[in-house]
């Protein structure tokens, strides 16, 4: 459980966001959505503890965030951000393994390793271990820092929960693989693991989100299932467009067109 | 692989041992083999040298060589530690601003030191100049750094031009002094300005030794969140790196070294750009091993400008600082092109 209590939150006397209350539950995919500027990454990066809100509290299921050490936290909470280059030439292998350093301090252990190999399966890029990160196209070395978080926090002790925070990360992924993406995360769906991820696509988050949560102007806006808040009006006050949602035969989930 | 990793180690030891052996035999005097056994054996047994050969050897020759190999092992360090803390490649302690301070606080004592009473001077005198190369470094780098840090991306021309003009402030301050000197010490000041190993002893040694033990736990502490470091400050807080404390430990070792080096023996540019360069090729960018490498490579280099800095107009002597600043600045160049290249590209 991760819960946010009266957040607030400016920059230089401009608000970004108010009087934010909410509760994501582990097991479940949560998805913000939002124009550009509502206040989404800042959300995300107060929920993960990178920023300070400036007022209101945050809790995870470990405590309150401001208390748990940093070095705790690492080993169960993972962020993939949407900035990632590197300004010097780094071995894949390399970069996924030091998802492992919370756990270690000077060597990593063989679980370490093996969970590294692990974590490259899992994502199909072993074939990719020996190359230079940095000559890697935007969609590979994507996966490549999801596959560094998803070791960070791939095995914990028994029943910590968990917590895994993804920034737009269907960004530079071409079709097939932002749909391998979301599989590999509904895959990870355990009682113990809370993901929140923020998403531009309506058409994802009908099909992969358990819970929808919309941000406008810092606010939130409406949250719940994404079929049973979501509707052209709802659309309309978000994003100020007008849409049409229609239903597909033998389809299990509805498409947006705009 | 890893054979050919560590086979990079033992040859460069190799060529370490080698460039130290020469740097010891040759320069203004030649000193063979078996003098410096007898010297050795002289020392070890109690008894003054037999020669002015064994004396050059026990009391120039073999200072200047072992503070110029843990100087370059240091400098090579301490571009590391900047590299990775501003994610790049291109700074160095004499780019930025860090050395051109610390001779800045090192010149102030330099001229001024004659007005303070003597009773004094035998007291804090040695420690005045180090004491005072730390309080001009600290302040470079910290203008530097909160400078460069303050804007909401930090681009590598704000950091090069902030460190530009931090360098100036510093070699202009440097100039006051000299003008403020009288001629023999305008003259060292000015050779010292470009770094020269020459007036290197044994005290020094002792001190930079000292430096180098700490440098190397400091190290062993440091190579992870550099690590960490390389995937961006964000995600290094993610991995558990308690960012304040990190940039403030490794400003705080960064300034001591750069200082402790600057005040024995000038400024040496470009030193922590050449070898980090260099290593990086040999064993990719990992710290754990890319600060022992840097260290083996950083002295061989240093050494091998300091025989050049002797040899090559000997008897008289070129300041090192003319030979690094001659190979690294066309380095310097190179990087800096490749980096706008890629920059302008994306």
């Amino acid at each position: 459980m991760l819960k946010l209590e009266n957040i607030f939150y400016n920059i230089r006397e401009k608000s970004i966001l108010e009087n934010i209350n909410l509760t994501f539950e582990p097991g479940k995919i949560h998805m913000i959505l939002g124009p550009n500027g509502s206040g989404k990454t800042s959300l995300l990066k107060i929920a993960s503890g990178q920023v300070d809100a400036h007022q209101g509290k945050v809790w995870y299921a470990q405590g309150l965030l401001s208390q748990i050490d940093l070095k705790q936290i690492a080993r169960y909470r993972g962020y993939l951000s949407q900035q990632n280059n590197i300004p010097f030439p780094l071995k894949v292998e390399a970069l996924v393994s030091m998802g492992r350093y919370p756990h270690f301090d000077f060597q990593p252990s063989k679980k370490d390793v093996e969970i590294v190999q692990e974590v490259l399966e899992k994502l199909d890029i072993n074939h990719l271990t020996q190359r230079d990160y940095t000559t890697l196209s935007g969609g590979e070395q994507q996966r490549v820092q999801f596959a560094r978080v998803l070791a960070q926090i791939w095995e914990t002790k028994e029943g910590t929960i968990r917590y895994l925070f993804l920034d737009e990360p269907l960004n530079n992924l071409d079709m097939q693989y932002q749909k391998y993406l979301l599989e590999t995360i509904k895959s990870l769906i355990t009682p113990n693991l809370v993901i929140i991820m923020i998403i531009h696509d309506l058409n994802w988050a009908f099909a992969y989100a358990d819970e929808v949560y919309f941000m406008k102007e810092g606010q939130l806006f409406a949250n719940g299932h994404p079929l049973k808040i979501v509707d052209e009006l709802l659309i309309s006050n978000v994003f100020h467009i007008a849409s049409k949602i229609i239903q597909v035969p033998n389809q299990p989930h509805p498409v947006v067109v705009y | 692989m890893i054979q050919k990793k560590s086979s990079i180690y033992i040859v460069s030891s190799i060529v370490l041992i080698v460039v130290v052996l020469a740097s010891i035999q040759y320069g203004a005097v030649l000193i063979s083999n078996q003098q410096m056994l007898d010297a050795c054996m002289h020392f070890f047994q109690g008894k003054t040298p037999s020669s002015i050969y064994e004396g050059v050897f026990l009391q120039i020759r073999l200072p200047r060589v072992i503070l110029c190999a843990l100087s370059g092992g240091i400098l090579a360090v301490s571009g590391v530690y900047m590299q990775g803390l501003f994610r790049n490649p291109l700074v160095e302690p004499g780019i930025i601003g860090t050395s051109a301070g610390a001779a800045f606080g090192a010149s102030i004592v330099f001229v001024l030191a004659v007005y303070l009473p003597i009773e004094w001077k035998a007291l804090v005198g040695p420690l005045l100049v180090p004491l005072f190369a730390f309080l001009g470094a600290t302040l470079a780098t910290f203008l530097v750094y909160s400078i460069s840090k303050s804007q909401q991306k930090t681009s590598i021309l704000s950091i090069l031009l902030v460190g530009l003009a931090i360098n100036s402030l510093g070699l202009s301050g440097m100039g006051f002094m000299t003008y403020l000197a009288r001629d023999p010490q305008a003259r060292s000041i000015n050779f010292w300005n470009l770094g020269t190993f020459s007036g290197a002893n044994w005290q020094q040694v002792s001190i930079v030794t000292i430096l180098g033990i700490f440098v190397f736990f400091a190290s062993t502490q440091f190579a992870k969140p550099l690590n960490a470091m390389l995937l961006g400050e964000e995600e290094a807080a993610y991995l558990g790196v308690d960012l304040k404390k990190f940039r403030r430990k490794i400003l705080i070792v960064n300034t001591l070294m750069v200082a402790i080096i600057t005040s024995f023996i000038g400024i040496i540019g470009f030193i922590g750009l050449i070898v980090p360069h260099i290593v990086r090729q040999l064993v990719g960018s990992d710290h754990k091993k890319l600060l022992p490498a840097s260290v083996i490579i950083g002295a061989t280099i240093l050494l091998l400008a300091d025989l050049v800095a002797r040899l090559l107009l000997a008897p008289a002597e070129i300041p090192i600082g003319i030979i690094t600043s001659m190979v690294g600045a066309p380095i310097f160049i190179i990087l800096l092109k490749k980096q706008l290249f890629i920059k302008s590209d994306a």
